[in-house]
């Protein structure tokens, strides 16, 4: 996963002018005009990331179902894909979109939100064992809404407060809080 | 135990401070063992969230998506037309267990097939004198690769249409040159809705349900091949653009069967 760090990162994956990029966006202009093979190879270069950022923005559960929507939007939106971005770029914002408003139509059936600051608390500790790339998944999955949304956005995806406090309605002040809180949350499952 | 910096490690991590709180933070940490053990800990658990590894998606994820896609049409599906039922997929309703019964599913697709195929032998009966096999060869030739058999069933030429079709002269004219390209949307939009409902359907159910829709694709595309030997016959693009139409509201009378069904199975 790239990232250049220290606040100033890119949400994108793609190096710019890469012969992966210039690539992506002969297959999105195929693909624009219906071309189902050109799409496929899109879909085999971005799925994994697109999946895993469903994964961790809603539950494991409900990925598969949100990656499926996502890329039938991608699919019907092509035709807007202008390729000044990369597409992973512009696909990514797309999936986060769809995300977002999937979450609000969970939140609406009132399928798992939780704001508890002690989720973690119920979570088995495991003391030594965060090597296991599972159990940070599984920390992440049961941080506070809020919370796991914004770590997720800026530690995982790479996203500034900015961007992220556009994306979900909040200042740029709560995005920060709200980071903090998960790191937080999660440090104090680290050490227990 | 908990002082004001405490609160902002996460900035002074991500360099998110002006430089007289990043100093003075800094100085603070110079003297706080315990917000600089909290800073090198929450250091971790930002590495650890960057180096996430991805996860591929399960295998069958493509095939889903792959079924929910059709080729791209040059001419639009007008706003608002299907508006009804993209509400429903993203509402509340969306996660109701479809219950197509078997029976439901032929008695609504064969019912299509005929009406497809009945329009077919209309139009191209009302077109010209009567259409013996030697006749409709011509129509038949002209999508098919050289040397291709026709192989249409016998059905498609032979039933009779269930609707009359109506004089040319009675209907407005055709918006476009590709009048049946709204009809062609709004089926992959159906199909694409089922295809989202796949896991929730019986595969016995799922099975039938694509056999009678490629029936009635067939049928669908008799209609192209004649549209395609007379592209200039008005009252053919006409008669295509009502197949289609039929096929897309004989679908939704199928969708609102399933979901009464679905209802009455519920009870």
């Amino acid at each position: 996963m790239s990232y250049s760090g220290g606040g100033v990162m890119t949400p994108s994956k793609d190096s710019e002018g890469t012969p992966s990029r210039s690539k992506d966006r002969e297959d999105a202009a195929l693909a624009a005009r219906g071309d189902v093979r050109a799409f496929a190879r899109l879909y085999s270069g971005h799925s994994a990331r697109i999946f895993n950022l469903a994964r961790r923005m809603t539950t494991s559960e409900s990925a598969v179902d949100i990656t499926q929507d996502i890329f039938l939007r991608a699919w019907e939106k092509l035709g807007t894909f202008r390729g000044e971005a990369a597409f992973g770029t512009w696909l990514h914002r797309l999936a986060v979109n769809v995300i977002l408003a999937r979450r609000a139509a969970l939140r609406v059936e009132k399928v798992r939100f939780r704001e508890n600051d002690g989720a973690l608390d119920s979570f088995p500790a495991k003391a030594g064992s965060w090597d296991l790339s599972m159990d940070f998944e599984r920390a992440i999955e049961v941080l506070p809404e809020g919370a796991k949304l914004v770590f997720v956005l800026y530690d995982v995806e790479g996203y500034q407060h900015e961007e992220i406090a556009g994306m979900l309605g909040i200042s740029s002040g709560t995005s920060k809080a709200q980071l903090h809180r998960a790191r937080m949350i999660l440090r104090r499952h680290l050490t227990r | 135990m908990h002082d004001a910096w405490m609160n902002r490690l996460s900035e002074y991590l991500d360099e998110e401070l002006d430089p007289e709180e990043h100093k003075a933070l800094e100085e603070h940490l110079g003297v706080c063992p315990e917000c600089a053990s909290i800073l090198a800990e929450l250091r971790q658990v930002r590495a650890r969230g960057r180096d996430l590894e991805d996860a591929p998606p399960p295998a069958s994820l493509w095939t889903r998506i792959e079924a929910g896609i059709v080729p791209r049409r040059t001419i639009p599906f007008p706003e608002g037309a299907i508006a009804p039922k993209r509400a429903a997929e993203s509402g509340p309703g969306r996660d109701r267990r479809l219950s197509f019964s078997v029976p439901q599913l032929i008695a609504a697709c064969l019912a299509v097939a005929l009406v497809s195929g009945g329009a077919v032998f209309g139009l191209l009966r009302s077109s010209g004198p009567p259409l013996g096999p030697l006749a409709r060869a011509p129509v038949s030739g002209v999508m098919d690769r050289p040397g291709a058999p026709r192989t249409a069933p016998a059905g498609e030429r032979e039933a009779a249409p269930l609707v009359p079709a109506e004089p040319a002269s009675s209907r407005a004219p055709a918006a476009n040159t590709l009048s049946e390209s709204p009809h062609e949307e709004a089926i992959a939009e159906l199909r694409k809705a089922l295809a989202r409902e796949r896991d929730r359907l019986d595969p016995a159910t799922i099975r039938t349900l694509e056999s009678n829709l490629a029936i009635i694709d067939l049928a669908i595309d008799q209609a192209k091949r004649a549209l395609a030997a007379d592209p200039a016959n008005t009252y053919v693009k006409e008669h295509l653009a009502d197949t289609m139409r039929r096929k897309v509201e004989l679908l939704q009378r199928a969708t609102m069967l399933a979901s009464a069904s679905s209802a009455e199975g519920s009870r």
